[in-house]
C-alpha cells in the first residue's frame, strides 16, 4: 500500500534539482577525453552560502563586468525563491602537461617549455582573478568536453542552465574548490525557460539611449558618415545631421586597472574568511568528502 | 517496396554501404550538435568536414603514420600509428575545426594563453599588426600551429563534445581524436582551423575505439584476416587434382559405407 502524498508539484520539483546536478556529475564523468587524463572534481553549492558568491561577483564584477550579469541573473532567482543549484566544475591538473607530446598547441615547443613558464610566470592582481595560465590546450579542450557533458545532461532533463566563467571564478575566489586549476559554474534552475539568456534585468534596466551609447561606442562604424570630409563623424539622433558626435580614442588607464584589481582581490579576501568562518558555524568542513548540501 | 538489407560484412560491399550510410547521417547530425554547443558569446567558430569512404580514410590514416614516424621514439609516436589503425576500422570521420583559436582570439584577456591577465603570449608569438593577427602566416615546425587562444579551444571542447553526446543519444559508437586532426589538416581539411580533432564513428558489433591490445598497428583485424588470406594460399597446395583423386571424397564414402555396415548389423 502507497502512502498518499499530496504534494505542491513545484517545490517538489525544486527539490529535485539536486538529482539533475547528480545526473550532470554522471555525464560529466563520462565525457570521452582526448588526453582521458583531466583530473575533474565537482561540488554542490545550494542555499545561503550562495550570498557569499554574490558579494564576490559584486566585487569582481569592477574588473570584468560579465561577473555582475551573472551576479544579478542570480539573485534575480536567489531572492525570488527560485534559486538554481550551483554545480562548480573544476579541473585539477590542466596547467602542468606530464603528456610529452611536445605538440605546441600551448605555444611552446615542449610540454616541459611550458610548465617551467607555468611555474615562473609573474601574477598581477588582475591576472590573480582571472585564469591562472598558461595551460595545457589538449587539456583545457578536454575540460570544455567535460563541462558540455554536464550541460547536455541538463538539458535532456530539461533544466535551464548556463556554463559561466563567472560563478566558478567568484567561488574559488571565496574558498571553494582551492586545489583546482580552473573552476567552472553550472546554475541548474530555476524552472523557467532560457532563464539564463534574455535576461530579465537587462530588459529593465536597458532603455534605447543607454543601449545606443554602448553600441555606438563597440561599432562605431554602423553609424559613420561619409568619410571623404576627413571628420571622425558618427550619426547620433533622429536628426542626425544636427547632432554629429566625434569618434575619439584615448589611453586606457591600465595601471589604474590593477589598482582597482588589488583592492577587489583585498575585498574578496575578506569575502573568503567571512565565507569559511560561515562555513565553520555550520560544522562544514570542506576537505570532508560528503559536504552537506542542505538548502 | 524497396528493400534496405544491411550487414556489415564484407567490409565495403553493397550491404555494408547500406549501413554505412547511416552512419554517415549520424555524423551529420553530430556536427549540427557541435555547431548549437554552448561558446563564450554565441560566436560561430566550428566549421566541419565529414569525410569516408575506403581511399579517404586510407589516406587520412597514411598521414597519421607519416606524422608517427617524424616523431620516432616517443610514445605519441605509438598512439599515432594506433589510431591510423582506428581510422581504417571505422565507418566514417568527422572532421571538426576551431577557425578562430589562431586568428581571432576571444580577446577576453582571461590569462589562459599567457597568466598574466592579458593576451600579450599569444599576440607576442603571432604576426600582428595592432592586434590584429596577420592570417596568412600559415607555416609552423610543431604538430599544431600555437599559441592558441584558451577561451577559443575551451569553447571547442564543448562543439566536440556535444558531437559525442549526440552519438551518444544515438548508440553509436565515437571518440575523438587529436591525432587524426592533425593529420587531416596538413591533407587540407577544415582549411581555416590551427586546432583540429578528428571524431571518429562506427556502427559495429564492436566498439573499436576500445579494448586495443598494443602492438596495435601491427595486430590488429585487418592483418589477422591477411595472416589468413596469405598461409591460406600456401596450405591449399597441400592438395592434388580433384578431378583425379579426392581424399575427401574418399573419406566420404568410406563413412557412408561404414554407416550402411552398422544399420545393417542393428537390424539383424
Amino acid at each position: 500500500m502507497v502512502d498518499m502524498r499530496i504534494l505542491d508539484g513545484e517545490k517538489f520539483a525544486h527539490e529535485k534539482l539536486l538529482d539533475v546536478a547528480a545526473s550532470c556529475i554522471h555525464s560529466l564523468h563520462k565525457a570521452p577525453q582526448v588526453t582521458g587524463r583531466v583530473k575533474v572534481k565537482t561540488m554542490i553549492l545550494t542555499g545561503k552560502v550562495l550570498e557569499f558568491m554574490f558579494e564576490a561577483q559584486a566585487i569582481l564584477g569592477r574588473v570584468a563586468i560579465f561577473n555582475i550579469l551573472s551576479g544579478a541573473t542570480w539573485q534575480r532567482a536567489y531572492y525570488a525563491e527560485e534559486p538554481p543549484v550551483l554545480l562548480l566544475i573544476g579541473a585539477q591538473n590542466i596547467a602542468r602537461s606530464e603528456l610529452n607530446w611536445d605538440c605546441g598547441a600551448c605555444g611552446f615547443k615542449t610540454c616541459r617549455e611550458m610548465n617551467k613558464y607555468h611555474k615562473d610566470v609573474k601574477r598581477g592582481a588582475v591576472a590573480e582573478i582571472m585564469m591562472h595560465g598558461p595551460v595545457c590546450m589538449w587539456k583545457l579542450f578536454d575540460f570544455g568536453v567535460v563541462c558540455d557533458w554536464a550541460c547536455a545532461a541538463c538539458w535532456q532533463a530539461n533544466v535551464t542552465n548556463r556554463i559561466e566563467a563567472a560563478s566558478g571564478m567568484c567561488a574559488k575566489a571565496i574558498g571553494f574548490m582551492q586545489d583546482c586549476d580552473v573552476v567552472y559554474g553550472l546554475p541548474i534552475g530555476p524552472m523557467k525557460d532560457m532563464f539564463w539568456y534574455s535576461r530579465e534585468f537587462i530588459g529593465e534596466m536597458m532603455d534605447q539611449d543607454l543601449w545606443l551609447e554602448h553600441a555606438q561606442v563597440n561599432y562605431p562604424v554602423l553609424w559613420s558618415v561619409f568619410p571623404g570630409h576627413g571628420r571622425p563623424t558618427i550619426k547620433h539622433g533622429q536628426k542626425w545631421w544636427e547632432g554629429l558626435r566625434e569618434r575619439t580614442l584615448k589611453d586606457f588607464d591600465l595601471e589604474g586597472y590593477e589598482k582597482i584589481a588589488e583592492e577587489c582581490l583585498k575585498e574578496v579576501g575578506t569575502v573568503k574568511e567571512r565565507t569559511m568562518q560561515f562555513l565553520k558555524d555550520n560544522n562544514i568542513d570542506l576537505t570532508a568528502l560528503d559536504i552537506p548540501v542542505k538548502p | 517496396m524497396p528493400v534496405i538489407r544491411m550487414n556489415d560484412w564484407p567490409p565495403y560491399s553493397a550491404i555494408d554501404q547500406n549501413r554505412r550510410k547511416c552512419a554517415v547521417e549520424a555524423a551529420r547530425l553530430m556536427a549540427n550538435a557541435a555547431m548549437t554547443a554552448p561558446n563564450a558569446g554565441g560566436v560561430s567558430q566550428v566549421e566541419a568536414t565529414i569525410l569516408y569512404g575506403m581511399d579517404e580514410q586510407e589516406q587520412l590514416a597514411r598521414k597519421m603514420e607519416e606524422l608517427a614516424w617524424q616523431v620516432d621514439g616517443k610514445l605519441i609516436s605509438r598512439v599515432f600509428k594506433y589510431e591510423a589503425v582506428m581510422v581504417r576500422e571505422s565507418d566514417v570521420v568527422l572532421l571538426l575545426g576551431d577557425f578562430r583559436a589562431k586568428d581571432t582570439p576571444m580577446d577576453a584577456e582571461c590569462g589562459f594563453c599567457s597568466g598574466t591577465g592579458n593576451c600579450s603570449f599569444l599576440y607576442e608569438h603571432r604576426p600582428q599588426i595592432h592586434g590584429l593577427i596577420d592570417p596568412t602566416k600559415r607555416s609552423f615546425d610543431t604538430l599544431v600551429d600555437g599559441p592558441l587562444c584558451g577561451v577559443r579551444v575551451h569553447d571547442f571542447g564543448y562543439a566536440v563534445g556535444s558531437a559525442l553526446y549526440m552519438a551518444n543519444k544515438l548508440m553509436i559508437d565515437a571518440r575523438a581524436f587529436w591525432t587524426v586532426g592533425v593529420a587531416a589538416q596538413r591533407l587540407g581539411y577544415c582549411p581555416d582551423s590551427a586546432i583540429q580533432v578528428g571524431v571518429l564513428v562506427a556502427a559495429l558489433a564492436k566498439n573499436p575505439y576500445v579494448d586495443v591490445n598494443t602492438d596495435y598497428h601491427v595486430v590488429n583485424l585487418q592483418r589477422l584476416i591477411d595472416a589468413n588470406r596469405r598461409l591460406y594460399a600456401l596450405y591449399r597446395q597441400a592438395g592434388g587434382d580433384y578431378r583425379v583423386r579426392d581424399p575427401g571424397f574418399e573419406a566420404e564414402k568410406q563413412l557412408r559405407k561404414d554407416t550402411t555396415q552398422t544399420h545393417q548389423e542393428e537390424e539383424e
